[in-house]
């Protein structure tokens, strides 16, 4: 390593017990080698030094677990459309936090939003999880209800949610993968050059990369587009995962705010997923020195205002049902939420906003690295014991014998059922394939943005104001 | 920002603060404009009072027309200040600084004249104070689960909110009018600076005083126009009882605000010759902004009328069908589309279009248009249930006075503006000067790339 690293470390010792005024008095930004060719130097050393090789072996194994546990529910059948709930709920987890968590690359790279830098690719590597999505999705096909047996979006094309939801996973992970292929050529290229001579799968991405200005050129407005196209899909397929997986299933639920509701707290939970692996990066990773206070402050705010509109949302339906009160909507509000998923609602209550929300709105624990981190990890949990309750309770209801129900009557509520132990494998196996494709995506390109990063740096400068060090940033565009 | 012109203190005073000093050619003829579109109002409140609400077009069973259409549509307005001072301010966005103030006082004008339509509508306004729990003898206690009850306190708490935040900005400037006025003047801007004298500790409190009211009314800001919306939606109206109501209104209220804020910087730029302040990065930037805005818009607009569809109920669908296909609700519909979001973000996807002022104006006023049509499109329809002995649809057709209301709402927003402009800078003079501080030029090789300070 050719690098002189500066003391980035110090910075984050006092960041902790800083007020959010105090932080300023300490430098929260990256502490990087002084030159581009140092800091790439720097970055190819530690990227080609792959970490975490513990984490990748035993999230492989999960996911191994997972795929056993698919084949047990597959095995076990669809005559009972209930057992599929907790399973579905697993689905929209993963779509709510793996996939999800490219989406503040999306944001920052839109706004630009100088904080970004060191962040945007393992955000991007996520991407490579909507492939999960996939996966998991396939088996889940045949205990779908066919559009004829309940009010359905699309009349009585058959089997136009089965198809139109596969179609849209298939369209998410590709335009995930496109996205980091994209912000990734010129990475893979410089690793290639720097590690002596380009191989492999990194040779692949990088085919043709000369670093041309019509190639740049390309690739930003590449980015740009993808990063478009990605957070519509997203928005996209929340909307048709809330709708066809759970709110066409219950008689009576007329809720347009559920699939913005679904989406908005996809976001929190794929930005406190984010938040997590940020950690485990800088921890495990071996990029202590690039990811510092400001990858966790900047984003914590974002989570806090989530966590908010998690309130929000959840709020607003609930009012609306509160004060109409018809049979139907007392039906929705006991399947969703008071009804036998009472106790799961309350968790996910807790967890997705309460303790949250208590936790970030305080200056010491927002404007520090383990804070936004627990907030997360919580959040991650709540988020899926709010999907439990939604997909749960939908499944659970049984009214597509036939005839078209316009709402659920109150003595034929949905069953409260824990999951067995094929649901927990894949729940589990759920959560060891996330980390399982990003720790190979991670492995297969540069896990840090070294020509963002560079770019950075050369747009940076400190000087003196007053009796203050302060930091400039260029602003080319 | 890639347009910036360097200008000494001196040159900022002389130029943000000669409308207060001096009196523009235009601006007596421009007040009276406004004070007579005003009158056109007070005349039609004055009607109205004497010969009570049979004057208007209001009948069964449509008893919430113009009047509410326009309180909605100015408590949408109203939305432009927080969301450009207060959000921008969080976010630290540089390119803020000249439109703040002038987007603020939006906020407190239209604020005040939304107020106003609730009252006027009642008929007897002069019962106003019914709606607080006064009169212990007489046992007369609101509804205090309504949310038309919870309709005022949101309002006068936003107002208060609103007003707190363009006087506490107001502070460095009140000291500079103090030391160039004399007479009665100074010492109006002497009582109103409460003795500001621009030291590092003064601008710190008032710099954490910022931070903490943008923080604060954030959430004022979004309560608002969710009341206002459950004032429909918490009711079993058909076409209006839907959950969505509350971000759907929130985020239709701040792409209308802030394309109101994009008309009102034209008119400042032209009328003060603020060229060096208000340039065409800032409507760039605006229109950037309003691209995420309009299209999340879009996004609520079809979820609520996909759900409408959607649940197969009678009414809801007898709502829609007039909504889309009759005469002028269908029209309305395709006029909200077009100047709503197909026109002004297909345009505003160019950049040329964005850094075109008149463009800008022109696509600006097309949205309020369409916002305005909105309101009325999702309030009227929804009433207008078949009658039960007739069978027929009931009809409104509003009359003179409540479109010589509607009329006189803009003079009244247009007078606050320009009364405030006499006594007080629209451009932030001190945020101006900081930003002035903060500008930099960076080297890069053979080009020079502009900077800013980041603390």
């Amino acid at each position: 390593m050719t690098a002189h690293i500066t003391h980035a470390g110090h910075a984050e010792g006092h960041d902790h017990h800083g007020s959010e005024h105090g932080a300023h008095h300490v430098n929260p930004r990256p502490q990087l080698p002084e030159t581009p060719q140092a800091l790439t130097a720097d970055l190819v050393d530690r990227i080609s030094r792959p970490r975490l090789g513990g984490l990748f072996v035993l999230s492989g194994l999960l996911f191994l677990v997972g795929l056993v546990g698919i084949f047990m529910k597959v095995s076990a059948g669809y005559g009972d459309r209930n057992t599929w709930g907790f399973y579905a709920a697993t689905l929209a987890w993963v779509l709510s936090t793996g996939a999800s968590a490219p989406i503040l690359s999306v944001a920052t790279r839109l706004t630009k939003g100088f904080w970004r830098k060191p962040l945007v690719r393992i955000a991007e590597l996520f991407g490579a999880t909507t492939i999960l999505l996939i996966i998991l999705y396939i088996p889940l096909m045949p205990a779908i209800p066919p559009v004829t047996s309940h009010v359905s979006f699309w009349v009585n094309w058959e089997g136009a949610p089965q198809n139109a939801l596969l179609l849209s996973f298939i369209g998410l992970a590709l335009c995930g993968l496109g996205y980091i292929y994209t912000s990734a050529r010129a990475d893979a290229a410089a690793v290639g050059d720097q590690t002596g001579g380009r191989k492999g799968f990194g040779a692949m991405i990088a085919a043709l990369w000369a670093g041309t200005p019509h190639q740049w050129k390309v690739m930003r407005q590449g980015i740009s587009y993808l990063a478009s196209f990605y957070l519509m899909f997203l928005v996209f397929v929340h909307f048709l995962v809330s709708i066809e997986l759970a709110l066409t299933m219950v008689p009576g639920w007329r809720d347009p705010i559920f699939p913005a509701f679904h989406g908005i707290t996809g976001l929190q939970a794929g930005l406190a997923t984010l938040i997590l692996m940020l950690y485990v990066m800088r921890r495990w990773g071996g990029f202590k020195d690039y990811l510092v206070l400001d990858q966790f402050w900047n984003p914590a705010k974002l989570l806090m205002s989530f966590t908010m509109l998690w309130f929000y949302f959840w709020w607003s339906a609930f009012i609306i049902f509160w004060y109409g009160r018809t049979p139907a909507e007392q039906g929705v509000l006991l399947v969703t939420a008071f009804g036998p998923y009472l106790w799961v609602f309350v968790t996910a209550f807790m967890l997705n906003f309460a303790i949250p929300l208590l936790m970030l709105v305080w200056n010491p624990i927002r404007v520090s690295i383990p804070g936004p981190v627990i907030a997360s990890i919580i959040i991650i949990i709540g988020n899926f014991f709010d999907r439990w309750r939604i997909y749960g309770g939908s499944f659970g209801t049984h009214l597509m014998d036939g005839e078209i129900h316009h709402e659920v009557p109150l003595d034929q509520l949905p069953v409260f059922r824990m999951p067995d132990v094929p649901d927990l494998m894949v729940l589990v196996g759920a959560f060891g394939g996330m980390i399982f494709l990003f720790m190979l995506a991670a492995r297969l390109v540069p896990v840090m943005s070294l020509w963002e990063l560079t770019e950075g740096q050369l747009l940076t400068r400190t000087k003196m104001l007053v009796k203050n060090h302060v930091v400039v940033i260029g602003k080319p565009e | 920002m890639q347009e910036r012109k360097v200008l000494t203190e001196l040159q900022i005073n002389d130029r943000l603060l000669w409308p207060v000093l001096q009196t523009a050619s235009w601006w007596w003829p421009a007040v009276t404009v406004a004070a007579l579109v005003l009158g056109c109002g007070v005349t039609a409140v004055t009607i109205m009072v004497a010969l009570g609400e049979g004057t208007t077009g209001l009948n069964r069973p449509i008893f919430w027309g113009f009047m509410i259409v326009n309180f909605v549509f100015w408590v949408g307005i109203s939305h432009a200040g927080v969301m450009i001072s207060s959000i921008l301010r969080l976010c630290q966005a540089e390119w803020r600084r000249p439109v703040t103030r002038a987007a603020e006082v939006l906020t407190v004008c239209s604020l005040a004249t939304a107020a106003l339509f609730p009252l006027i509508h009642m008929g007897r306004v002069w019962r106003f104070y019914w709606v607080f729990p006064y009169d212990f003898d007489r046992m007369l206690w609101p509804d205090v689960r309504s949310p038309l009850i919870w309709d005022p306190s949101a309002i006068f708490t936003y107002l208060t909110g609103a007003t707190m935040f363009v006087f506490m900005a107001l502070l460095p400037d009140l000291g500079i009018l103090r030391d160039r006025t004399t007479g009665w003047r100074h010492m109006f801007y002497s009582i109103a600076s409460l003795g500001w004298r621009g030291n590092p500790r003064q601008f710190k409190l008032q710099f954490i005083l910022g931070i903490l009211l943008s923080g604060l009314i954030l959430p004022v800001f979004v309560s608002v126009h969710s009341i206002v919306s459950w004032d429909f939606a918490v009711s079993l109206v058909p076409a209006w009882h839907a959950t969505v109501f509350a971000p759907y209104f929130v985020i239709g209220a701040v792409h209308s605000g802030v394309s109101g804020v994009v008309t009102m910087m034209v008119v400042l730029r032209a009328a003060f010759k603020w060229q060096d302040y208000i340039t065409p990065d800032h409507f760039d930037a605006l229109g950037r902004l309003l691209v995420a805005v309009a299209t999340a818009w879009l996004y609520f607009f079809m979820l609520d009328v996909l759900f409408a569809i959607y649940g197969g109920e009678t009414k809801e669908i007898g709502v829609m069908e007039q909504r889309l296909f009759q005469w002028p609700w269908g029209f309305f519909f395709f006029l909200i589309i077009v100047l709503g979001y197909i026109i002004p973000v297909g345009a505003w996807m160019f950049r040329s279009v964005r850094r075109n002022i008149m463009w800008m104006f022109a696509i600006s006023i097309m949205v309020n248009v369409s916002m305005w049509l909105e309101r009325l499109w999702l309030i009227i329809p929804g009433l207008q249930n078949k009658e039960r002995l007739t069978f027929d649809w009931a009809v409104f057709q509003p009359s003179l006075i409540e479109v010589m209301l509607v009329f006189s709402s803009f003079g009244l927003v247009c007078l606050g503006l320009l009364v405030f402009s006499k006594f007080f800078p629209l451009i932030p003079v001190w945020e101006e000067k900081e930003g002035q501080i903060f500008r930099e030029e960076i080297k890069i090789g053979n080009r020079v790339v502009p900077a800013i300070v980041r603390e």
